[in-house]
């Protein structure tokens, strides 16, 4: 029940707050669209004019009906006036993956070995024919890609089925993982820095500046003679603290459906990750209570490092190439490692070893610092 | 009149410091005492002491008859304090500040009801931030009795208002007392220790150094009271002869020192009458805490 008022008193007082909802909810959201409007174009010109590179993959020849349907689909496809298809042709022997691997080709449909098969399927029952395999990536040309040749085959059943024939080819669609197919979405890029903006408001400014505020104006002070205990304290003002970042989160992650984001974002892994990276960062904002006492000091203390860290960690550019004299700071601060890791996520990569064990760190030396002082003013 | 806090030999040091250097308090049921002393005397150190806030270095509490090492959550839930820089979340309505506070109690007051008595009924909604100072302390005391506690710790709770709240504040103090509450007040202004206290404690340095009713600490100074008067037109009378040597002159008004200050009103009116003199600015002056400090320290209390 303490717990429950002293939260509930904190989040009205932080809600209630112009600069904690601003830099918090609304800063992170405009940014957002204002990175996703004004650079998504240059990474990405895919939707300015629709240009499908297809890849058309015969493990062997076609043959007989089968190959007058697909032949003349495809010659259909390649002749159409808007120029929207560019098809290539391979065989089995041939690099297609490389080719979409290497973006020369945005979406490959793969005729497996026995799909002449369909062949007899238009004269005899029961003819089981090999299912045809669609091949993208999760960049959106490949998967609007994927979706127009996946309605093309549904036409093509439906009209071998208008002639009575009762065979089905089967359609399988099949996404590489990044491991195989190297991709480069802009919004996968910067939604991850975005959540990791959001968390660093937090941090960096909210939760220090707001433990030093209340302590020096006497509030931690004024609690500590009631009854509530020290952890009900702590806890309701780290609550209060999350509550304003999930809300920051949500409306990211609403405005979010209006661009074509990895659905991995949704993932539990993913969101596993979203809350080890607000913990170690909550961690890494109590290292700077820990240190400066007076709300000045604190400040600019806190202003310096956030656009340091922001600019450092990569979350807006590549830093991998920056001097040695600025990357070392790149190397050392966790946000670095979170937001690759995030983007990982987001790109079916798997998650490195120091994505965990450099945040880890700072999650256990910003706990143990701040514990230690606390026990110490306490004293 | 039982003790409900007693210390004996109350320390608190900080390296060279001697914040609170051996006090010994004696806190009855029911009482108003004061502790008055300069600003830096130790009164906040004491008191923050008694309430837990800070680990005394040596010495002993009582609380209810009983011996404490700490003060506990059993203790807390039977105390309320207002600090002396007591400042609560800005941004809080002042219904749901002094709601807040009463939900990490046990035992509560209904907040309406603190609203009405404390007089915040047309400031329920505003934000704390936007009260005025006297309207603060008044929310500050709401927050102080929440729990309805037996003991009230009110730490120097009028310092910088003007003195129409002031007042304001000691009719609600005087009414914690009707309500038979234990008031532990520290103050510098030696007007509201003498006003409100049952009983006062004066601290200097660490050290109690006069304890006792006002009454008694005064009449310890064997001071007389002095009235202070003049006549508009002296008509060439001497006053000094008039009233056989009774009367002084300084810095042109007369100076009657008096134990008995109705019977020397008297005389005053009296002649004045007989001589058909006008009395102008009349006003006595009784001896007071001020006069006790000073007398035992050699300085005033604002020094």
């Amino acid at each position: 029940m303490k717990l429950k008022h002293l939260t509930i008193a904190m989040a009205k007082d932080n809600f209630r707050q112009f600069e904690i909802v601003f830099w918090t909810i609304v800063f992170p959201a405009a940014m957002f669209i204002f990175f996703t409007t004004v650079f998504s174009g240059a990474f990405d010109q895919e939707t300015s004019e629709l240009n499908l590179k297809i890849g058309v993959v015969y493990e062997e020849t076609l043959t007989g009906t089968t190959k007058e349907i697909f032949g003349e689909l495809f010659k259909g496809l390649e002749e159409d006036d808007s120029n929207t298809f560019n098809i290539t042709y391979f065989d089995k022997s041939d690099n297609y993956l490389e080719e979409l691997r290497a973006r020369n080709l945005d979406v490959i449909i793969f005729f497996p070995e026995g799909f002449n098969r369909l062949n007899l399927g238009f004269i005899l029952q029961n003819i089981e024919v090999p299912d045809i395999k669609i091949l993208h990536t999760s960049r959106s040309i490949s998967t609007l890609g994927r979706d127009i040749l996946n309605s093309i085959m549904d036409e093509v059943n439906l009209r071998i089925n208008t002639f009575g024939q009762d065979v089905e080819m089967n359609i399988q669609k099949v996404s590489l993982s990044s491991k195989e197919g190297v991709d480069f979405n802009y919004l996968d890029f910067i939604f991850p820095s975005m959540l990791i903006m959001a968390i660093m408001t937090v941090s960096f400014f909210n939760m220090p500046l707001s433990i030093v505020d209340y302590s020096s104006q006497g509030i931690s002070k004024r609690i500590s003679i009631t009854p509530a205990k020290k952890t009900d304290y702590f806890f309701a003002f780290l609550i209060s603290q999350f509550l304003v970042l999930i809300l920051s989160i949500i409306l990211l992650y609403f405005m979010s459906r209006f661009y074509n984001i990895s659905k991995e974002m949704y993932s539990i892994k993913f969101f596993g990750f979203l809350l080890f990276s607000i913990l170690t960062s909550l961690s890494f904002g109590l290292l700077f209570a820990s240190f400066f006492k007076k709300i000045s000091t604190l400040s600019a203390v806190t202003n310096v490092m956030y656009f340091l860290t922001m600019f450092l960690s990569g979350l807006y550019f590549d830093v991998s190439n920056i001097p040695m004299f600025l990357r070392w700071y790149t190397l050392i601060n966790p946000m670095t490692y979170l937001v690759n890791g995030m983007r990982n996520i987001l790109n079916l990569k798997s998650l490195e070893a120091n994505m965990i064990i450099i945040p880890l760190i700072w999650f256990f030396v910003g706990i143990i610092v701040f514990s230690y002082n606390l026990k110490k003013v306490k004293e | 009149m039982d003790n409900i806090i007693r210390v004996n030999g109350l320390k608190k040091h900080y390296k060279e410091i001697k914040a609170v250097d051996g006090i010994d308090l004696e806190i009855g049921k029911g009482e108003i005492v004061a502790i008055l002393g300069p600003n830096g005397a130790g009164k906040t150190t004491t008191v923050e002491t008694l309430e837990g806030l800070r680990k005394p270095t040596s010495g002993e509490i009582f609380y209810f008859g009983k011996k404490i090492s700490s003060v506990d959550q059993e203790i807390k839930e039977r105390i309320g304090v207002q600090l002396q820089s007591s400042t609560f979340f800005a941004n809080l309505k002042v219904f749901e500040i002094i709601d807040s506070f009463g939900g990490l109690y046990k035992k509560r007051v209904s907040t309406e009801s603190l609203i009405e008595k404390f007089n915040l009924k047309e400031k329920e909604k505003t934000l704390i931030k936007n009260l005025s100072g006297g309207q603060k302390q008044r929310v500050a005391l709401a927050c102080a009795v929440v729990n309805d506690p037996d003991i009230v710790f009110l730490d120097e709770p009028t310092t910088g208002l003007d003195p129409q709240a002031r007042r304001h504040l000691w009719d609600l103090i005087e009414q914690l007392k009707k309500d038979g509450k234990t008031v532990i007040l520290t103050t510098h202004y030696m007007e509201e220790a003498e006003y409100l206290a049952d009983k006062v404690y004066v601290i200097d340095h660490g050290k109690i150094i006069a304890k006792g009713t006002v009454q008694q600490l005064i009449s310890t100074l064997n001071m007389s009271s002095v009235i202070y008067f003049t006549f508009d037109e002296e008509n060439g009378v001497n006053p000094v002869e008039l009233f056989n040597g009774k009367v002084k002159i300084e810095n042109g008004k007369y100076e009657y020192e008096t134990n008995e200050v109705e019977k020397s009103l008297i005389e005053i009116f009296e002649i004045s009458k007989n001589k058909e003199l006008k009395i102008e600015d009349l006003h006595v002056r009784k001896p007071n805490l001020e006069d006790v400090f000073l007398h035992l320290t050699g300085r005033t209390l604002r020094e």
